[in-house]
């Protein structure tokens, strides 16, 4: 008897595991016009008894690494391209005891050739790039092109030729970032073009910087001019040299310089951070003549109230062509121009219909009103996420206990009109969710009034 | 008045040397005798502080911290300021640093508030990464992968035996990331590499300075509000202070008792008294400097 | 002629429009690229920095030889150079005594690390149960005793744990590795870090406070419309902007058709509308001078910083 109660009950056990090993699954699948690839999406069938699921994914053979262990049925996770991986989920009871295992199917992703999110910029990179290269090669053809003057750039000269009349040197610095910013390189190019000045002039420059490839870099540089000039005997490499990589050493390093040296001259051109000021104020205060440039739009300020000439965002980026001969770069700052004037009319012809269209459809005017996020609820929360620009785990934190009523999906701002909101409920329905398009009465009584101003002018 | 007219024209080339004098001595007084103004709260502080605040419970939050000793007093408080909110709340943080001096910082401001403060388990309720060279390569990295990029903590240890760390692969599976920045790398990096890419909401903390460039950012929506220097670190504190006065919102049992310490222990608030008085010290200058300004030009024109 | 500047050039364009298209190739090799080549960047920029380490020493050490003007300031700076490089390279201190059992005496143990971690000079009850809770169950690794020194030698740490030892403790020396005593506690190069660094740092940077007083008392001036709309924004936003102004123009707010002039009001919509607008316009025009200056770059028609 006590043998047979024993022999039943076993296999009920036996029964209840394989009963529990049978229903736990673990599908993976690549996410879908994902550019970087990569993204899988795990979905997992729970079985009863199981408190939470730890994942883990295949990265060699009989090797599996953690992925994350959670009592969620879905998730994201990051896979290497091109590579076979497997998953493997293991159910855990209270005590965190395996309860059962399942594995998925082997995945590989890939990554695009062409990442379509980014084909706005793809265009606008080619439309300004190709603006700047026309009128480049337009310039070639000795076509006249008028810049207006600046007044900045006109005063190097009489900065550099003034050092040289009060026998005083010329002080340079490149702005305080590596190689790898424009500015730094942009601030080298100007170096450029001053280091021709003060060859002509004879008189003395002095470089300090706070990179070692700056350093090396700005040497090339200011013996390339003397050189271009014809006084290569002039040229020393001490003229260029290195202080500090720290932002206040190096201003204490620049301040200690001026005010040992009296510079008649101080050009301030490149990145330049906090530093701006305190360099700026002491070149003021031993009265030499600073002309600054930079592209940091907070240092523009401190360098206008310190500094004679200020080169203001783009006009530090066209003194090169400003300051050399050569008609191909006085080509490519007209390209810029012309690319900012279509930039200014695209910012009107945004702001028109902007205007018209909060006007009509106001931000949260169409909505959507979900029901039942279906059988397969991840893919409805990826539309949603996208759809509201939220996070995918608000989302799933939101959506997961939908009510009676359903609960309201708000569409991000610019994407509200009513064929954009029909799109998404097609999405959302295709993937087996039960959606409702609705407006809210804010819009109805919008598109009253818009009706009613309508008529009224109609009418007069 | 001939007295005074010729006073106020030798006003407009005063000796900047006074300046600094005077300067100097009107931020010493309110740090010694400590002004106590009433705060109130802007804007893009509130909108910071409220981003912060929606969070759950279980939401872990990527804290950057880029900025060192020169900035330090613009810039610690807020870090103290936002941890505080951050672990009354119970919320989870991972500290990063892209600046090397941000480390000793970030040690600080940890060893301040989650160790003594609020005396948490380092690696479950907090970890800190530490530094990596890189500036936003980092930052690119670790939308791919935490462990590709640090694969050990700040102690040394292997990320893969931090529990925090555990369910977190990338930094999109974080819930916000905040970043303390003095410059580059800084604010603008997480935006533009982290934040849109990933769509994970990215709010920051910055000098006064810097505010300017990352406006645009706040006002497209990029950027969840911003702390700006010291009035905004002031406004943050208080508003901290404020919530768990109020017992509004998510608020753990252990960050109620230490509301003591968070109204007494305000580095911010002392500060922006020094700063008020500066402030109102230079706009007196300013005004005695065009009073003189115009009654030299007056006398030159009578010649 | 080439090798310098031809040669170079092509690198450039090269690599430059495969980085620029890199960008919209996520599909490998291209895909991680941007990366790679921010680290290759680093890389090659380190070791660069014995250049910049050599010119320094070279520059500064002249001026001492040859008693320059200001000659000390460049002593001190080889000075500081050297002692930084000492302590990051060669003597790390960061020992520690590591409590590893607490032997049978155990109240005067806890007495003794109560004094030796102390840091206000006064050792009372609440400090010894403050330690006696920390230690008085060791893990298996030993529990570090964090000394109230700025800097533990090996030598400090050893007489400690005598000390201790002596009371029937069991204590071992620890050590932070290299690599980790640049972030560790009590070690040399911390202690240059707070004890320079950061004051000198923190020093710089509060300059700025002086220096923007006098440029504004300079260059504010009505001298004009645009100037005199620079200073009324410049003065509304100085005031605006910390509590002091809140509590000047408070009265304001008890009526309703001045709540306006609230000055914080003021100061943030300048702050976040006309101020705002402008820096979008500079920074557009800061964008497309980056572009145009990358693109004269990458087609070699600006190539004299090379």
């Amino acid at each position: 008897m006590m043998l047979k109660r024993t022999v039943c009950l076993l296999l009920l056990l036996l029964g209840t595991i394989s009963f529990a090993y049978a229903d736990l699954e673990i599908h993976a699948e690549a996410k879908a016009k994902e550019p970087d690839g990569s993204i899988v999406n795990i979905t997992i069938t729970p079985i009863k008894g199981a408190s939470k699921y730890k994942v883990e994914k295949s990265i060699a053979e009989g090797e599996w690494l953690t992925v994350l262990t959670t009592s969620g049925l879905s998730l994201d996770t990051n896979i290497g391209n091109d590579v076979q991986t497997r998953f493997r989920v293991q159910a855990l009871d209270e005590n965190d005891l395996v309860i059962a295992e399942a594995f998925s199917e082997s995945i590989q992703t890939e990554a695009m050739w062409f990442n379509t999110r980014r084909l706005n910029r793809f265009i606008a990179l080619m439309l300004i790039s190709g603006v700047i290269l026309y009128y480049i090669s337009r310039a070639r053809k000795n076509k006249k092109i008028y810049l207006r003057p600046v007044a900045g750039l006109q005063a190097f000269e009489e900065a550099v030729g003034r050092a040289t009349e009060m026998g005083r040197s010329v002080l340079f610095v490149p702005g305080i970032m590596d190689l790898d910013q424009v500015e730094t390189i942009s601030g080298l190019i100007i170096l450029g073009h001053v280091a021709k000045m003060t060859a002509r002039y004879e008189a003395d420059l002095n470089v300090p910087v706070s990179r070692s490839l700056v350093m090396e870099s700005g040497r090339e540089t200011v013996q390339a001019s003397y050189i271009s000039e014809g006084r290569p005997d002039l040229y020393s490499s001490d003229m260029v040299n290195y202080y500090t990589d720290d932002q206040f050493a190096f201003s204490a390093a620049v301040d200690g310089i001026m005010l040992r040296e009296k510079p008649a001259a101080v050009f301030l051109q490149g990145k330049f951070y906090a530093e701006s000021l305190i360099m700026a104020e002491t070149g003021n205060s031993i009265g030499a003549i600073q002309i600054a440039g930079t592209g940091s739009p907070s240092q523009i300020p401190f360098f206008v109230t310190a500094c004679d000439y200020t080169l203001i965002g783009e006009e530090f980026f066209a003194a090169s062509a400003y300051l050399g001969d050569d008609p191909k770069l006085l080509g490519s700052i007209k390209g810029q121009d012309i690319a900012k004037a279509l930039l200014m009319l695209l910012l009107v012809f945004g702001l028109i219909t902007e205007t018209i269209h909060t006007g009509i459809y106001n931000s949260d005017g169409f909505f959507l009103n979900l029901k039942s996020s279906g059988n397969d609820p991840s893919a409805v929360y990826e539309i949603i996420s996208e759809a509201s620009d939220k996070n995918i785990n608000d989302v799933v934190a939101e959506y997961s206990n939908l009510g009676k009523e359903g609960k309201a999906v708000y569409i991000a701002k610019n994407k509200v009109t009513k064929g954009n909101a029909l799109k998404i409920l097609k999405k959302l329905e295709k993937e087996g969710a039960e959606v409702v398009l609705d407006e809210n009465l804010d819009l109805k009584i919008k598109k009253n009034k818009w009706n009613l101003y309508k008529n009224l002018f109609a009418g007069s | 008045m001939a007295k005074i007219t010729k006073f106020l024209e030798k006003l407009d080339s005063l000796d900047r040397r006074i300046i600094f004098l005077i300067i100097g001595l009107v931020v010493l007084f309110p740090l010694l005798v400590p002004l106590d103004l009433p705060i109130e709260t802007t804007q893009l502080t509130e909108d910071a502080f409220n981003a912060i605040d929606q969070l759950p419970q279980e939401a872990k939050v990527l804290v950057s911290f880029e900025y060192g000793p020169s900035t330090k007093p613009e810039l610690h408080p807020m870090a103290i300021g936002m941890l505080r909110h951050l672990f009354s709340k119970g919320n989870k943080v991972i500290v990063m640093c892209l600046w090397p001096d941000g480390l000793f910082m970030a040690n600080e401001a940890l060893e301040q508030v989650a160790h003594r403060e609020f005396g948490l388990q380092y690696g479950v309720d907090y970890v800190n990464l530490g530094y990596r060279p890189g500036n936003e390569a980092i930052i690119k990295g670790i939308t791919k992968s935490f462990e590709a990029n640090f694969s050990i903590d700040s102690k040394g240890i292997s990320i893969t035996k931090i529990p925090i760390m555990h369910d977190i692969q990338t930094a999109k599976d974080v819930d916000f990331i905040f970043s303390l920045s003095a410059g580059y790398p800084g604010a603008i990096e997480w935006v533009l590499y982290a934040g849109d890419p990933l769509k994970v909401p990215v709010s920051s903390g910055n000098t006064s300075i810097q505010v300017n460039q990352l406006l645009p950012y706040v006002k497209s929506g990029q950027m969840k509000g911003i702390i700006a220097g010291m009035p905004g670190a002031t406004e943050y504190e208080t508003m901290v202070v404020e919530k768990i006065k109020n017992n509004t919102g998510l608020i753990t049992e252990h960050a109620k008792t230490l509301l003591p310490v968070f109204e007494t222990e305000r580095n911010a608030k002392k500060f922006i008294g020094a700063q008020s008085i500066a402030h109102l010290a230079i706009v007196i200058f300013i005004i005695l400097g065009n009073i003189s300004f115009f009654v030299k030009r007056k006398n030159q024109r009578k010649y | 002629m080439f090798w310098k500047r031809t040669v170079p050039a092509i690198i450039v364009a090269a690599v430059g429009v495969i980085m620029l298209l890199s960008w919209f190739i996520p599909h490998a090799p291209f895909g991680e690229l941007e990366i790679h080549a921010t680290q290759w960047y680093d890389i090659i920029a380190s070791f660069a920095m014995l250049l910049g380490a050599l010119n320094l020493l070279k520059l500064q050490g002249t001026k001492v030889v040859k008693r320059q003007k200001g000659w000390p300031f460049s002593l001190a700076a080889i000075l500081a150079f050297f002692m930084t490089l000492l302590f990051g390279f060669m003597i790390k201190g960061g020992y520690y005594p590591n409590l590893v059992d607490l032997g049978h005496n155990e109240e005067a143990v806890f007495v003794k690390i109560a004094e030796l971690t102390d840091t206000d000079g006064k050792v009372t009850e609440v400090d010894i149960d403050e330690v006696r809770i920390l230690y008085t169950s060791p893990s298996a690794e030993g529990e570090p005793i964090l000394l109230h020194k700025a800097v533990v030698s090996k030598k400090a740490a050893n007489k400690v744990i005598d000390e201790l030892n002596a009371l029937g403790a069991k204590v071992e020396l620890g050590e932070l590795k290299w690599g980790a005593h640049v972030q560790g506690n009590q070690t040399y190069y911390r202690w240059v870090f707070y004890t320079f660094f950061t004051p000198l740092s923190a020093t710089m940077f509060a300059l700025l406070a002086f220096f923007v007083a006098s440029a504004s008392y300079r260059a504010f001036k009505i001298r004009n419309a645009e100037a005199t709309v620079l200073l009324v924004s410049g003065i509304l936003i100085m005031l605006g902007r910390v509590p002091l102004g809140a509590f000047l123009t408070a009265w304001t707010q008890d009526i309703p058709w001045l709540s306006w002039f609230h000055l914080p009001t003021i100061q943030e919509w300048l702050y976040q509308y006309p101020n705002a607008a402008g820096a979008r316009a500079i920074m557009i025009g800061i964008g497309l001078g980056i572009v145009g200056t990358s693109l004269r770059v990458i087609l070699g028609i600006e190539k004299s910083f090379m």
